[in-house]
């Protein structure tokens, strides 16, 4: 039976698989139904083709932030919301960092290739990350040669990527694995001698016969990954770990069994994101409940809300005009980059985003985007500001801008009380932005 | 064997590694707002805290640093004689051996060996636990939580701190960046914070968000619920009662902080440990951080530069110290050591590993039998000599005065490792 399209439902769709909603988003789920929603939301067919910075010759083209400006601008501007989250998703999922390469420009690349196989075979998805040079430079694959193999990337390949710890190999797997994945060397651009991608150089790789899973033979990246694949730990493992980040709890094993049939014949990712987010399970009371939000999804969040705006070129930080190039910076504050994860093991989850130090993050942070709003040209920060004078409506237009239905009545105190904190209407609506961000509304998606 | 000759792609990435975070952005504060142009002039203004006289307080200070990826033991505390030569070609052109005894050498750590030489820094060899897992995250986890038993949810420190005093104050246990899981106890938070010059409630933070304060200050005392909303709310009331008893330690900071631009991430995190100690802040134990000893690859130019980072700033960490340093020991932990043999550019996941304790009061030479060069478990990994929770068990009694028989099971046989 078809999850009914109530207001909190519908909100809670476009938190979770998007980055929240304006109120005459909510308004269209409601009147379309859920399952319509989440074919719209999945045709990628209007997606648009992203643009990578210049690279022009020379050794690093840009750094870090501009990575972060380019995933923010992409984010809060696409008409394809759900296929940028999942390339979030697949970036914690196959986290990689640009700082053991020194390279962003990889990673930026490998972010545009995670997007472009979001939603497709997972074992293609699981292809072109061994391939990409950013991933095979930080699990050091382009340095795994015969006779002298590295266990990096196999080890996190079946732990991380696709089996789950333990789950149906052993250590011994492990360095056979290692054996089937050497080889690898990077490929230069002709023009800015910058890696574009990898290849297996013959001279390099083990050809002899190696076993795995308990079969034996001459196996090559490829193989591995068809028989990493066909194993009911792998279609578990991806919609549990799906089915973690979205909705945030541990999944039911009848909701597991549900998703992987959906998953488990075609490998579609399609098939496994449309399964979980018309799942009724998804829409229970204890995901409901909360699932604190992590830093880069939260300003994205807060990016839609007030419109913010991006310079043409995204490594331009000068512009003052171009409200959205403090995201990277409030990022950064708020403890989560684009292309830093902590580890290979991507980001933490849930109430980890809880601690003194991302409350310190979220509270610093609510204060410049407070002032940053108010500060904006257009009509966001004006019919905000004319709202001040009147709380409740007030109160109403900042978390419908945030994509919240419901709200607890303390919630909406603390607002008023910060609306009343000044006499001028500006720093009174800089201050109850602020105080909004950090509310639990907000803070929870 | 040789390696085969490969593209020169990236080779820069192998000439000098950046650890620090957040390439290109600056350290922020006060981005907007009126008070973003006169910061620091309103610093500790009006600060409530009780400064602690240190000749007064005779208990010891914790610092536990967590050197992730899995620290090389044989390549850090470098074995002499023929049982290494047969496992690895050296360590490499970077290191630099300093000679502690007949059969050792510390790979690029002259404050470290100094520390030998004068007695004040415990090796604890051959330290984990036979089941340990080689997966960075099992492994970090059974560290963290001093325990096999991945049902628990607390932490060896955690546990230790909250039973000092009933009631402990946030300030007891302190994170340098995000809440380390050894931290966690039930029924406590910890403080844990990343930038000193990021810290609301101090400074101009109440000057630039008048309004948030005062709707923030006016939250009743926040329920001390177990739902997410109650738990942020508990968690924004946790900052705002810690700031304004911080400001002494922004203070001290902003005095010197810029002497600190030669060292690497771990020098300027343990700078910031000095600050809080110096402050007489009631902390009992902090957690630092540093990652990149996962040494697959690059290894030998690596590993000398991380030693030396970390020998650089715990050095600097003593210094900076003064007449607090009797009262502070230094523990590194590693979530496992790595394999015996070199795989050609590195050394993969492994089991025992080797272990320092460092600081004035230390019980100073090798502890735990280091493991046999020519000797290894099923998986071909080095033997584990020393049980981990001996390790621990050793610190939080040397330092803490807590039993360690209270905080780790199976009932430990803790290193005497403080004197």
């Amino acid at each position: 039976m078809e999850v009914p399209a109530t207001p909190a439902n519908a909100a809670h769709l476009l938190r979770r698989s998007a980055w929240g909603g304006l109120p005459f988003e909510i308004d269209q789920v409601v009147a379309d139904g859920i399952e319509a929603t989440v074919d719209r939301l999945l045709d990628v067919s209007v997606a648009p083709v992203p643009t990578e910075p210049d690279y022009g010759p020379g050794a690093v083209p840009f750094e870090g932030e501009v990575v972060n400006l380019w995933f923010y601008k992409l984010a809060a501007t696409s008409p394809t919301p759900a296929l940028e989250r999942l390339m979030w998703f697949w970036h914690g999922h196959f986290a990689c960092d640009y700082l053991k390469s020194e390279a962003p420009d990889l990673l930026l690349r490998q972010l545009i290739t995670l997007r472009r196989h979001a939603l497709g075979r997972f074992d293609d998805l699981l292809a072109v990350v061994t391939h990409d040079p950013a991933m095979n430079v930080y699990l050091d694959l382009h340095t795994s040669v015969v006779g002298q193999p590295n266990e990096n990337y196999a080890r996190e390949l079946m732990e991380l990527f696709s089996l789950g710890a333990n789950q149906g190999y052993t250590q011994a797997d492990v360095a056979e694995v290692g054996r089937c994945f050497t080889g690898y060397d990077l490929v230069g651009d002709e023009r800015t001698g910058r890696p574009i991608g990898t290849t297996v150089q013959p001279g390099l790789h083990d050809f002899g016969d190696k076993a795995v899973f308990g079969r034996h033979g001459n196996f090559d990246a490829d193989d591995v990954i068809a028989m990493i694949v066909e194993r009911p730990q792998c279609h578990r493992f991806v919609a549990q770990r799906m089915w973690y980040r979205y909705a945030g709890t541990v999944p039911a094993s009848d909701v597991v069994r549900d998703l992987v049939q959906a998953f488990a014949e075609r490998l579609e990712i399609r098939d496994l994101l449309g399964a979980m987010l018309t799942h009724p399970a998804f829409y229970a009371d204890d995901v409901q409940a909360g699932l604190v939000s992590a830093p880069v999804p939260t300003l994205v969040r807060a990016a839609r809300a007030f419109e913010l705006t991006f310079p043409d070129d995204v490594g331009d930080f000068d512009d003052e005009r171009a409200t959205g190039r403090l995201l990277p910076e409030f990022g950064y504050r708020m403890g989560q980059v684009v292309g830093e994860p902590p580890n290979v093991g991507g980001w933490p989850h849930n109430d980890t985003w809880l601690d003194a130090r991302h409350a310190t993050g979220r509270l610093v942070t609510g204060r410049d985007l407070g002032w940053l709003v108010v500060e904006q040209e257009g009509p966001v920060a004006a019919d905000l500001i004319a709202a001040s004078g009147s709380p409740g409506d007030f109160v109403a237009l900042v978390f419908g801008r945030f994509g919240v239905v419901q709200w607890s009545d303390q919630s909406a105190d603390q607002i008023r009380m910060a609306l009343v904190a000044d006499r001028d209407p500006i720093v009174a609506t800089a201050a109850a932005i602020a105080t909004a961000f950090v509310t639990p509304e907000v803070t929870l998606t | 064997m040789t390696v085969p000759a490969r593209s020169n792609l990236l080779a820069q990435a192998h000439t000098r590694r950046r650890f620090l975070a957040g390439l290109g952005l600056a350290a922020g504060a006060g981005l907007l707002g009126p008070a973003a142009i006169s910061r620091a002039s309103s610093l500790a203004a009006g600060s409530s805290y009780d400064p602690v006289d240190p000749a007064a307080d005779t208990g010891l200070i914790l610092v536990s640093i967590q050197l992730g990826g899995g620290m090389d033991a044989l390549g850090t505390v470098v074995p002499s004689g023929p049982g290494y030569s047969a496992l690895r070609p050296g360590p490499g052109p970077e290191a630099d051996l300093h000679r502690i005894d007949s059969d050792f050498s510390l790979n690029s750590m002259p404050y470290l060996a100094a520390q030998f030489e004068a007695g004040r820094l415990a090796v604890v060899h051959g330290v984990g636990d036979p089941k340990a897992s080689l997966s960075h995250f099992d492994a970090t986890d059974m560290w963290e939580k001093g325990s096999l038993d991945f049902g628990t949810t607390s932490g060896w420190l955690g546990r230790s701190l909250s039973r000092l005093v009933n009631d402990p104050d946030p300030l007891l246990g302190v994170s340098v960046g995000p809440l380390s899981p050894t931290m966690r106890a039930p029924g406590w938070s910890p403080y844990a914070f990343s930038d000193p010059y990021d810290l609301p409630w101090t400074g101009d933070f109440n000057e630039d968000a008048a309004g948030l304060a005062a709707a923030l200050s006016a939250d009743p005392s926040p329920v001390a619920g177990t739902d997410l909303a109650s738990r942020v709310r508990a968690s924004q009331a946790l900052v705002r009662d810690v700031g304004t008893r911080l400001c002494p330690v922004i203070d001290r900071y902003e005095s010197h902080g810029d002497d600190e631009d030669d060292l690497e991430a771990i020098g300027m995190d343990l700078g910031l440990v000095a600050e809080f100690i110096n402050a007489g802040l009631p902390t009992r134990a902090f957690h630092v951080g540093m990652d990149g000893f996962d040494t697959h690859s690059g290894q030998d130019y690596d590993l000398p530069y991380l030693l030396r980072s970390l020998d650089t700033g715990i050095g600097r960490f003593y210094d900076a110290l003064g007449p607090n340093a009797g009262r502070v020991v230094v523990m590194t932990w590693t979530e496992f050591g790595r394999r015996p043999e070199w795989n050609g550019q590195g050394t993969e996941h492994g089991t025992a590993g080797t272990q320092f304790v460092v600081g004035p009061r230390v019980a100073g030479g090798h502890h735990g039998t280091p493991s046999p060069l020519d000797r290894f478990d099923d998986d071909g990994n080095f033997l584990v000599t020393t049980d981990f929770r001996d390790y621990l068990g050793g610190v939080i009694q040397g330092t803490l005065g807590v039993e360690a028989a209270a905080i780790l099971e199976p009932v430990p046989s803790p290193l005497e490792l403080v004197r």
